[in-house]
């Protein structure tokens, strides 16, 4: 399975907790039964560190417990933003399944007590202070019996920043602790039923802070996150034909991306090479294309009088995953970005769509239709085997997208009577809605 | 008088009088029908051209909406029924007859299965019928398609009652 103890390239290592009896030079694996080393082992050295790395063999298997103090408002009125950071910074914590975490109000003897029982080294407090428009938010990993500080961040800015900063810090906390880059600071891109219309919007990837992105009173569909968190393309149907729009989120610009005859849909965003891949019906039929970002020349892929959309990258750029129905049905297919070695990668069953390729590079995710005529989501490995059904019984699901990290899915749900969004982990554990104003759809995932 | 007298007075009576005509020749074939009284038209002026004009345009409007109706599909299929068919070749023989008249073709399809599939679908459904027309010798100018997928339904239920009415081709006319 993935390993994921190895680190991202370009990073430097990060001072954590030295455990005396073991050489500094020695970076430290521990696995999740960590808590049982005798406590005498842990007597940090004041000045130095030594690296702390977990290891998991199996993906969201290995947690780490800590303990959670809630902030305290040191100035200004904490009732005067909408939520506590400390529950931003819980709730990231919590949802990553990385982390077992055991709140309390403050630290005294019976806190202690209470986290060392959890198995927890180390607790989490911190902070904030509000002065009119703006915030400082101070937070910290203290070793809960030497008290001292392992992690320290503070952060400052106007008040509408205050939650993406909480956000910031559980990132920083999980690289940490686990070496891996978290998910806390991803967004969302989907479709959203405004007064009729499909609209595009953006939000927090727990549900808050959304943006709207189209007002066009159209029918707009099929957002993709393009260039990290920067900019966002769609298809619209605002100028007549469904055509590509460019929402860039720097600029503020939104507009046309280019036009061509027919219809350009499905767009899928290859940052290794900073290409498109999409579905047109510009000759005629619709096909798979590919294109350099923004205006390179459109390259067809596919050559067949049947039905290709759907198409996703892998996370290398080297292939796509798409859907055709040369065989009679739609079913799921991979092929090199040349087109080249197409091949059918599902070959029972009636109906598939969506496929879309997890970061990690060793699962394909999608819809597939079962006697119902509702969809559900699977996984499969990108060579058709050892598949995987995450929803049963709960509506239609469609329209998956995995995390940057691949280990959650976002995907939406018809299992509420309405079209909302949700998540869950990438082995269909812990299924949790985050859009509750119905007509909420086509959801991604945006990169770190 | 003597008889002379009254015969030049009997003779003269007649050529005032005249003869009797004989009756006029029985009707041919069948019989006709009863002649209605025109109204007498009232003296007008010269009547303006777009009257006429609105009149034909009128005429024209109210076939179009009787003859562009929807075209429906089974699920998953983009082939024409034989009611599609004859609808299609009544909009056809309209259009060769009204060359002014544009369409555009419209494909939907209905909400199960995916969105991406659903575009590609009723894209292809708009072609079968925009080629069915087309095969009318209707220039190519005068036709145009959009597929719409599942995002624009007819019907906004979830049984199968809604979705045959949202697997459909309609029409936007220009005239």
């Amino acid at each position: 399975m993935h390993d994921t103890s190895s680190r991202l390239p370009g990073q430097a290592a990060k001072p954590a907790v030295i455990f005396a009896g073991i050489p500094a030079a020695v970076r430290v694996l521990f696995m999740a039964c960590a808590w049982l080393l005798p406590l005498s082992l842990l007597a940090p050295s004041p000045a130095r560190a030594a690296d702390v790395v977990i290891t998991s063999e199996n993906k969201g298997a290995e947690t780490i417990s800590l303990g959670f103090i809630d902030f305290k408002c040191a100035k200004g009125d904490a009732n005067s933003i909408p939520f506590a950071p400390h529950a931003v910074i819980a709730g990231d914590l919590d949802f990553s399944g990385r982390f077992k975490v055991k709140s309390a109000s403050q630290f005294d003897s019976t806190t202690k007590g209470a986290f060392k029982a959890e198995g927890a080294l180390a607790y989490v407090r911190g902070e904030y202070a509000l002065e009119g428009d703006n915030f400082n938010l101070s937070c910290e990993l203290i070793d809960i019996d030497s008290q001292e500080k392992i992690l320290g961040k503070k952060y400052s800015g106007k008040k509408a920043d205050l939650r993406a900063s909480a956000h910031k810090f559980s990132d920083e906390l999980t690289y940490q602790l686990f070496g891996e880059k978290g998910i806390a600071q991803s967004r969302i891109v989907y479709v959203n039923k405004r007064g009729g219309n499909k609209e595009i919007s953006v939000m927090d990837y727990d549900g808050a802070n959304v943006v709207e992105v189209t007002k066009n009173k159209s029918i707009n569909l099929m957002p993709a996150w393009i260039d990290g968190k920067n900019k966002v393309i769609y298809t619209s149907y605002a100028g007549g034909q469904p055509q590509f729009y460019l929402k860039d989120f720097e600029s503020g610009k939104n507009g046309v991306l280019f036009t061509s005859k027919g219809m350009n849909t499905s767009p899928g965003w290859n940052k290794m090479d900073k290409e498109i891949v999409y579905a047109s019906t510009m000759d005629g039929n619709t096909e798979i294309y590919r294109r350099v970002f923004p205006d390179g020349k459109a390259q067809r892929l596919t050559f067949s009088g049947s039905i290709e959309t759907s198409p996703s990258w892998s996370p290398n750029g080297y292939e796509i995953v798409f859907i055709s129905d040369r065989g009679g049905k739609p079913m799921v297919y991979v092929m090199d970005r040349d087109g080249a070695n197409l091949r059918a990668i599902t070959h029972e069953g009636d109906y598939y769509g969506s496929p879309t390729w997890s970061p990690k590079g060793d699962r394909i995710a999608f819809a597939a239709m079962d006697e119902g005529n509702n969809l559900n989501i699977m996984t499969i490995s990108p060579d058709g085997k050892d598949p995987a059904k995450l929803t049963t019984q709960a509506g239609s699901n469609e329209n998956p997208s995995w995390s940057p990290d691949g280990r959650h899915i976002v995907f939406m749900s018809t299992r509420t009577g309405n079209s909302e969004i949700f998540m869950m982990d990438a082995d269909g554990k812990n299924q949790k809605r985050i859009s509750f104003s119905g007509g909420n759809f086509m959801p991604k995932w945006s990169d770190y | 008088m003597n008889l002379k007298h009254w015969t030049l007075l009997g003779l003269g009576a007649l050529a005032i009088i005249g003869c009797p005509k004989p009756p006029p020749p029985a009707p041919k074939s069948e019989p006709q029908p009863p002649r209605m009284e025109e109204p007498r038209a009232e003296p007008r002026p010269e009547a303006p051209k777009v009257d006429e004009e609105a009149l034909r345009r009128q005429r024209i409007q109210a076939r179009i909406a009787e003859v562009f109706k929807p075209v429906y599909f089974a699920y998953d299929q983009s082939t024409l029924s034989a009611e599609g068919q004859s609808t299609l070749q009544e909009i056809g023989k309209l259009m060769k007859e009204v060359p002014e008249i544009t369409a555009r073709v419209e494909g939907h399809a209905d909400e199960k299965g995916s969105n991406d599939y659903n575009l590609a679908l009723g894209e292809r459904r708009a072609k079968t019928v925009n080629d069915y027309l087309s095969s009318y010798g209707i220039q190519g100018t005068r036709l145009s398609t959009i597929s719409y997928g599942e995002e624009k339904p007819a019907s906004e239920g979830h049984d199968e009652a809604a979705w045959a009415k949202n697997r459909r081709v309609e029409f936007t006319t220009t005239f």
